[in-house]
């Protein structure tokens, strides 16, 4: 998996300077932690059902290979076939494969992140074929050339206008300017990606969960593309991740609960399709190819180790949602299609990580995300867990390995803990202004400090540490 | 052959990942639940759920007494939009048939569909109060695709195909379906959406621009 996290810092400089992503993720974190808590609020008991969905995705895990096997035969018997792919390279090699041999010419594609991971379009496309995306966020940032900044919302850091921009630049349309109205664009896009559907040869879809019990795929959209790209070309190849199975219907039921309330605040998206195999005897339509690629690429790594519980992710993007880190940069700076808390941990676990190691370091543990993960990841546990994996390995700066000592030096002896807290009360007040009221700001701090007051102003420290009150109160009380 | 050796290695690692941690590691696999066990939940209620969800996902839906009700609900749908008075009927509408004849001014089509702009009426499988979802099931009489080409889709729900919850269909499909699922199963909830160029949130993406239930008998 190819990244840009070894750039993170200056990544994150760029996007917080980028004012159509501020206002983008301005929306996201005005909007979307009050639907899902609305549509949590809604369910009886929504914790009830995040320990059923928990449960269900840690049967999955614990019982990978069965539930693998049972899927693999289930497939083969309802006429389709399971191709299994070590690396990213191997599964695109596969798929290019299964394109030549249906002597494909053009391609339509649905959202799928696992697509994204082993870079499948940019395989095919070197293999001649034409790709078209037809979600459509993917569809417009695979016109810009860019990578999804939110594994839901792939394009969230585009305005409607460099959407007609966009669209007035590819679409070979006859016209004054770009379009600018949201529903002029929908139609064209519409029209266009019509085209293309009823012309494609190969649709591929990724699964959001596989049914062990039946050889089920099942895909979750909004827009219906996933099913128009799955009925209509003559050849079905679904690419996905080999933790994605579980085992039963009647478990799929329990994740698609907890799916669309924490991905969009509803009870349901609008399109969930259950596929098994390829057209049935008699039918008149879908495609006569079914082909399920299951790729590992680092997942079965995993599960022996400290990370296990990441494989449960349903990449329902809530902790992205609720990540101040993540709302505050974006998905870009992460330089990896899985961004927020989940992609700061499936990163490194998929690249490696010596040039992810920013991300861990990337969040500021204040556990919302572990809070709201419906599958109960310990996120915070996990991210802690890269760190110390970077330390033990020296990856972090000498600079930050200095600091790092420091502040264990400063935790570890009491008497050094409040001389320091207390000279540097007294040094962080003197460089604060004063504001409404008692409370007084730190609006300009100086030197390589001065990056935390970049883009915020703090509110300074009281004149009292907690320690030095609390010993005031009890002399108080004595007296 | 690469194939092979890629498959085993992938099931060798994953064996010996899980065998690290997990205790239990023959958990038996558990399948539907064999007995029918619908919810005796008031159908009334069920039935408003169900619109109550639908309409909430940007659905319309009308309740009729039976199947001779359909064309003459169509029609009026289709005229209160102003849209053609032509649809597609695409599968069985409802069990037993729907008599056309009983509303004159609307044409049933019978062309292939166009690349877009028809309304197909369809039946449905079940539908599922909990989420205000309908079900269709592809079929040798029933060509899934339609659905999702059409402009506007009509579906015929008859009441006693509403299941409160997933389990209650799940245990249907279960004894029908015992020899094997349909290759489509699809849940459909209110039209095609798109959150894609802004807020709120576009009909009509690719899928319907309209959904409209008509729920016949109870
Ligand atoms: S880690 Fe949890 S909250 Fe984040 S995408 Fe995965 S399932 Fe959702």
């Amino acid at each position: 998996m190819q990244t840009t996290s070894k750039h993170f810092r200056a990544q994150a400089r760029e996007a917080l300077a980028n004012e159509t992503l501020q206002a983008s993720l301005e929306g996201v974190r005005r909007v979307m932690p009050e639907i899902r808590a609305a549509a949590a609020d809604r369910c009886d008991d929504f914790a009830a059902l995040c320990t059923q969905a928990k449960d269900v995705r840690q049967h999955s895990i614990d019982h990978l290979d069965q539930l693998l096997a049972t899927f693999e035969q289930q497939v083969v018997a309802a006429g389709g076939q399971v191709h299994w792919a070590r690396t990213g390279e191997e599964a695109t090699q596969i798929i290019a494969d299964l394109c030549a041999s249906v002597d494909c010419r053009s391609i339509i594609k649905s959202k799928s992140m696992v697509s994204e991971e082993i870079e499948l379009n940019s395989a095919l496309e070197s293999a001649g074929y034409e790709v078209t995306e037809t979600d459509l966020g993917e569809y417009i940032i695979q016109l810009r050339g860019e990578k999804p900044s939110h594994i839901l919302a792939p394009s969230l850091h585009v305005s409607l206008a460099e959407v007609g921009e966009a669209f007035n630049a590819k679409h070979g349309i006859e016209r004054d300017a770009p379009p600018t109205d949201a529903g002029e664009m929908l139609l064209e896009a519409r029209a266009v990606l019509r085209e293309k559907f009823l012309s494609a040869d190969v649709g591929i879809t990724g699964a959001n969960f596989l049914v062990a019990e039946t050889g089920g795929v099942v895909v979750v959209t909004n827009e219906g593309n996933a099913d128009l790209s799955m009925s209509l070309p003559d050849t079905h190849i679904v690419v996905t991740g080999i933790e994605k199975v579980v085992r039963s219907l009647v478990d799929t039921g329990v994740l698609l609960r907890v799916l669309a309330r924490s991905a969009i605040g509803e009870r349901l998206s609008n399109y969930t399709t259950f596929v098994h195999g390829p057209r049935q005897e008699g039918e008149i339509s879908g495609p006569r190819g079914f082909h399920v690629v299951l790729v590992d690429n680092g997942r079965s790594q995993l599960l022996g180790t400290g990370f296990r519980d990441m494989l449960r992710c349903i990449r329902c993007s809530a902790c992205l949602n609720h990540c101040p880190v993540y709302t505050a940069v974006g998905g870009h700076a992460y330089g990896s299609v899985y961004s927020g808390p989940m992609g700061a941990i499936l990163t490194p676990a998929f690249a490696g990580l010596p040039g992810t190691v920013h991300l861990p370091g990337a969040s500021t543990l204040c556990g919302r995300c572990e809070s709201i993960c419906p599958v109960g990841i310990p996120l915070v546990k996990l991210l802690r867990r890269w760190r110390e994996a970077s330390h033990a390995q020296s990856l972090p700066t000498a600079g930050e390995r200095f600091g790092l000592a420091c502040w264990r030096l400063v935790n570890r002896w009491p008497l050094v803990y409040r001389l320091v807290t207390k000279f540097g009360v007294i040094l962080v007040r003197s460089l604060s202004v004063p504001g409404t009221g008692q409370q007084r700001w730190l609006k300009r701090l100086p030197s390589f400090t001065a990056l935390w007051t970049q883009h915020r102003d703090i509110p300074a420290p009281a004149g009292n540490s907690f320690q030095a009150q609390w010993r005031r109160h009890r002399a108080g009380r004595k007296s | 052959m690469m194939n092979k050796t890629a498959r085993d290695e992938i099931m060798a690692l994953v064996r010996s990942g899980t065998a690290a941690q997990v205790v239990d590691s023959g958990a038996e696999m558990v399948s539907f639940d064999a007995d029918e066990k619908l919810r005796e939940d008031d159908r009334k209620t069920l039935i408003a759920d169900f619109r109550r969800y639908a309409a909430q996902e940007a659905a319309t839906s009308e309740r009729v007494a039976g199947a001779n009700d359909v064309p003459q609900a169509i029609t009026r749908y289709l005229r209160q939009l102003e849209l053609p008075l032509q649809v597609l009927a695409a599968g069985e509408i409802i069990s037993g048939g729907v008599d056309w004849g009983l509303a004159d001014e609307l044409e049933i089509l019978n062309r292939p569909i166009r690349p877009d702009g028809d309304t197909v009426v369809t039946g449905c499988y079940a539908g599922l109060a909990e989420a205000g979802a309908i079900v269709t099931v592809s079929s040798a009489h029933f060509a899934n695709e339609l659905q999702f080409l059409a402009a506007t889709h009509i579906v015929v729900v008859p009441v006693e195909r509403i299941f409160a919850d997933y389990e209650g269909l799940w245990s249907v499909v279960s004894r029908e379906f015992a020899a094997g699922m349909p290759r489509s199963m699809n849940w459909i909830v209110g039209p095609s959406r798109t959150a894609d160029l802004g807020v709120p949130s576009k009909l009509g993406a690719h899928g319907p621009a309209r959904v409209h239930l008509l729920v016949v008998g109870g």
